[in-house]
């Protein structure tokens, strides 16, 4: 039934998914884009010291994207024989044409240009691949021990690993051949600590498409993330809730990354766009925010800089443009597709992208970040005046008409300019579009961070690896404990 | 051309057991192979684009037992070269596991006569062109239902698949399943105002979705003329059986499933036999329902799927268990392991307690009868958001409901502008006042709409 012998990677995995794309074409399909996927998944889940859970799984399969009569079909399998590739093949164009019949709207693949870049891959020292299990595990033990020793009335840890790494390799009838490395690795600790009936939370982590050795910097050791976990945690046994109501709020880097991509960035994705279900269809060109917001949505933050996700084409072959869509305020572009691109009159922006070979490629986002601006972190502080600095996330929920409710993972009150006790309980409540008429300026700093530990879901694919960020933002009337 | 799963089968099944060998020969004591394949065909629509696919994630994964500890590996894909690495890295990630005391063994074969649900031969044959043309009727009759409906997204999706699980102790089955589903979402607009409906069937026969796409757009019609209900109170709520299915089994799932009752994690410990429900609730876990969506021969690791009282009449009776938990109390598994994925690879992961089919006994009123005897209240309909953040350990949930209606005296008054739904659901659970009649089939089990006093509602 199967035959997954892998082929020899280079020529040979070209020559595999060309004759995909002969057979595709063969039988009629106007365009055929054939991808492989070789992704490696390591977890290590660590509850209290123990080791609960460990994961390495491997996921190869091959699938086929065909173009005919406006139509496009998929069909993917796990097989990689040349019988199996041509049955897929087959299925892939039979799909597009029985779509093709019914189609109102008819889609392209848009602008056709080869191109060729093969093997492009990270720098890394610590390539993850190269080190076992138990390396892995001791870097988690190290953090949870370290957050155990810094931590106060601690009841419970949680230390976790993740990384995926593998292979992409990209062929279609334009002759465009692709092939590149994606990677990434993430460490977490999550500390509960506790004092009569409270219980409060501290985490951290550090995550991106680097090799390990970027857990050997200190700031971003086991022991540093541990640390600070235990003492973020037991902070906020003394902590105060937040004050409820509006406060003027300082909103950190990854706090405002979330708010980025998921309460406006999917509100750019061009097929909720398209299909009307977007509350920002038709509104490009509008002033949405204040000038002091823009946001950005890009392929590859210089890797030495920021620890994105680096992602050099999408799951079409195009190119990852940087792709400015909230410019100073105004809505400057949607996220395509090349099929929501053709729709629109516009230029794939490099953001279709599948989870696994299992899937068609969708429009999702890459790495999505707030623009920095040109206040240092004090003259922030002293701009806030009296508020809420909130830091980073603790989950929260942003649905489609753009409201949000966000739960810093911490947060402190400002008073005059100075930072006076820590809060616990900061959830951040409101719309989106109000959030970023009340931006009042953003800090120098970029941070951004992917994450392998909740990727992004959409459409029955998750997690997809993103990338989010940003400066600190200065933000008025922001809604407090809007939670019930 | 017709997805042939008795051949597929045997394929499987071979397979796990070149998989156990494999393990053993890397120096498992015990070893477990699951093997599982999916075709699935996939039609979704977004207003006027058509995304069609279709694939077969198939794979095998290896747990081994090894120096008493317990190791997993997976892979997409199947060959042997494939299966003896999987085996080999299985046995790595045990050697860096921790002695776990509480496993025992993998299950022995148990003898129990069990079978798998309906297959209907016209899912089996059921063609892309097929799934195509549905797909294109139920966005036209939404469409074609009012002209405030502006968007959708909806889709068919066609599921023929099975799996094998083979293991050390003579332990040799396999299970089967065909469904085909529809959906819609879809936006109504009016003077800039909108609201969303949304309507679903899944089904082991072939069924007939003219309604679905007519059924959501009505849906979102009716909630255009919203008000705000500009209160909060505590007052009683009649939920529609596909808005309550989801909360219902967010709660039971984890209130029912031993190993959170071992590990301090269920609301129902220690409650064997007392009262946790009103006396009109009745739920059983039913593996062997034939038009359950849930229902198999076997569960993820070879345990005959069967029924088990789990409220009777208010009171509790049983936990769901897989080996592990059962092993852990000298018990019989109840055949609850479930191996929690995305993307239909179940292979990717290993076995963990879960409901099959819950199954809720009907009362005798029809949904407008429940409402009838409302007098004041809350009408909940369609899905309600936010129950993936309640605390099913604690039962504390606060969803917001943006289907709802007000209820004077037995009559609909007014749609409301989107509600927030609070409360504890265990306590929720004993102020159950009606049940009725009206069995919904869901991917979680067969629920009907219910009427919970108690809860706190504002907007």
């Amino acid at each position: 039934m199967w035959n997954t012998k892998i082929p020899k990677r280079g020529s040979n995995m070209f020559e595999l998914l060309q004759y995909g794309v002969k057979k595709g074409e063969e039988l009629g399909a106007e365009f055929v884009e054939v991808r492989f996927d070789d992704l490696s998944i390591r977890e290590i889940l660590v509850e209290n010291k123990v080791v609960k859970d460990v994961k390495t799984l491997r996921r190869v399969g091959i699938g086929l994207h065909t173009y005919y009569g406006g139509a496009t079909g998929y069909s993917s399998t796990v097989d990689l024989s040349k019988k199996a590739i041509a049955g897929a093949a087959a299925r892939s164009v039979n799909i597009a044409k029985a779509s093709s019949a019914m189609v109102k709207v008819k889609v392209e693949p848009g602008e056709l240009t080869a191109s060729e870049s093969k093997g492009q891959k990270l720098d890394v020292k610590k390539h993850p691949r190269d080190f076992p299990l138990q390396f892995k595990k001791d870097m988690v033990l190290r953090a949870v021990e370290s957050s155990e020793e810094h931590g106060k009335n601690i009841s419970s840890t949680t230390g976790k690993y993740g990384e995926i790494y593998g292979e992409k390799f990209f062929f279609n009838s334009a002759g465009t051949e692709i092939s590149w490395s994606p990677m990434l690795s993430h460490l977490t600790v999550f500390v509960v600590s506790k004092k009569a009936d409270l219980l409060v939370i501290g985490a951290d982590g550090f995550a991106g498409s680097f090799g390990l050795e970027a857990f050997d910097v200190s700031e971003h050791s086991p022991e540093a993330l541990g640390e600070n976990a235990g003492k973020w945690a037991a902070e906020k046994l003394e902590a105060k809730p937040a004050p409820p109501g509006k406060h003027r709020a300082l909103c950190e880097n990854r706090l405002v990354g979330v708010l980025a991509h998921e309460s406006f960035g999917h509100l750019t994705e061009a097929d909720f766009v398209v299909s009307g279900m977007s509350p920002l269809t038709g509104k490009l060109g509008n002033q949405l925010g204040s000038e002091k917001a823009t946001i950005i949505d890009e392929g590859t933050p210089d890797p030495k800089k920021y620890n994105g996700f680096w992602i050099p084409f999408d799951d079409q072959g195009v190119k990852t443009n940087k792709v400015v869509i909230l410019d100073q305020g105004k809505l400057a572009s949607y996220l395509h597709s090349r099929e929501t691109a053709t729709l629109m009159k516009g230029s794939s922006t490099g953001n279709a992208r599948a989870v696994n070979y299992n899937f068609p490629p969708i429009v999702r986002m890459r790495n999505t970040y707030f623009a920095s601006g040109d206040l240092s972190l004090e003259e922030a502080i002293e701009l806030l005046d009296t508020g809420i600095y909130a830091i980073r996330t603790a989950g929260g929920q942003a649905n489609a008409d753009g409201t949000f409710m966000f739960k810093a993972l911490r947060g402190y009150y400002v008073e005059r300019g100075e930072i006076k006790h820590p809060l616990r309980e900061v959830t951040l409540t409101g719309s989106i579009l109000t959030f970023l008429q009340n931006v009042e300026g953003a800090t120098r700093e970029l941070i951004i961070q992917s994450s392998y530990f909740g990727g992004c879901g959409k459409g029955g694919q998750f997690p997809l690896p993103c990338g989010l960020g940003g400066p600190h933002l200065l933000v008025r009337d922001v809604q407090f404990g809007g939670e019930k | 051309m017709a997805v042939d799963l008795n051949s597929l089968e045997n394929k499987l099944a071979a397979l796990t057991d070149l998989g156990v060998k494999k393990a053993l020969a890397n120096g498992a004591e015990e070893a477990e192979a699951f093997a599982s394949y999916a075709d699935i065909t996939s039609i979704n629509i977004k207003t006027a684009i058509i995304e069609a696919s279709q694939g077969a994630p198939s794979g095998i994964g290896i747990r081994v037992v090894v120096d008493g500890k317990v190791g997993f590996s997976a892979t997409s894909g199947i060959d042997e070269a494939q299966i003896g690495q999987v085996a080999k890295e299985a046995v790595v990630v045990a050697r860096i596991r921790p002695l776990d005391p509480a496993f025992k063994h993998l299950p022995d074969p148990v003898k129990r006569s069990s079978k798998d649900g309906i297959i209907d031969d016209r899912v089996l044959e059921f063609s892309e062109k097929e799934a195509l043309n549905e797909v294109s009727m139920l966005a036209k009759r939404t469409f074609e239902y009012d002209k405030r409906i502006k968007s959708l997204w909806g889709g068919v999706e066609v599921w023929r698949g099975t799996f094998a699980v083979s293991n050390s102790r003579g332990l040799m089955s396999c299970a089967k399943g065909a469904y085909i589903g529809a959906g819609i979402y879809c936006v109504a607009m009016k003077n800039g105002k909108q609201k969303t409906g949304s309507e679903d069937i899944t089904s082991r026969k072939l069924a007939d979705f003219s309604e679905v796409g007519t059924k959501a757009a009505d849906r979102a019609v009716k909630m255009l003329e919203a008000k705000p209900l500009g209160k909060s109170l505590k007052t009683p709520t009649v939920w529609e059986n596909k808005a309550i299915g989801y909360l219902f089994w967010n709660m039971l799932n984890t209130a029912t499933n031993a190993q959170n009752v071992q590990e301090g994690k269920s609301y129902f410990k220690g409650k064997i036999g007392s009262k946790v429900a009103s006396n009109i609730i009745t739920v059983v876990d039913d593996g062997q329902l034939p038009e359950g969506l849930s229902t198999q021969k076997i569960d993820a690791e070879g345990v005959p799927m069967r029924k088990t009282m789990l409220i009777e009449k208010g009171v509790l009776k049983s936990f769901l268990y897989d080996s592990y938990a059962a092993l852990r109390e000298d018990k019989e598994s109840t055949g609850n392991a479930k191996r929690p994925t995305t993307s239909n690879e179940p292979f990717l992961a290993t076995p963990t307690v879960s409901t099959t089919n819950l199954v809720v006994e009907p009362g005798r009123k029809t949904l407008e009868g429940l409402v009838a005897e409302v007098d004041e209240g809350i009408f909940i309909t369609d899905f309600v958001m936010g129950v993936g953040h309640a605390n099913p350990i604690t039962g504390e949930f606060s969803v917001v409901a943006p289907s709802a209606f007000l209820v004077e005296k037995g009559e609909i008054i007014h749609p409301l502008e989107p509600l927030t739904v609070a409360g504890n659901f265990y306590h929720a659970l004993k102020e159950v006042q009606a049940i009725g009649c009206d069995m919904r089939l869901l991917e979680i089990g067969k629920i009907p709409s219910i009427v919970i006093e108690g809860l706190t509602v504002s907007g």
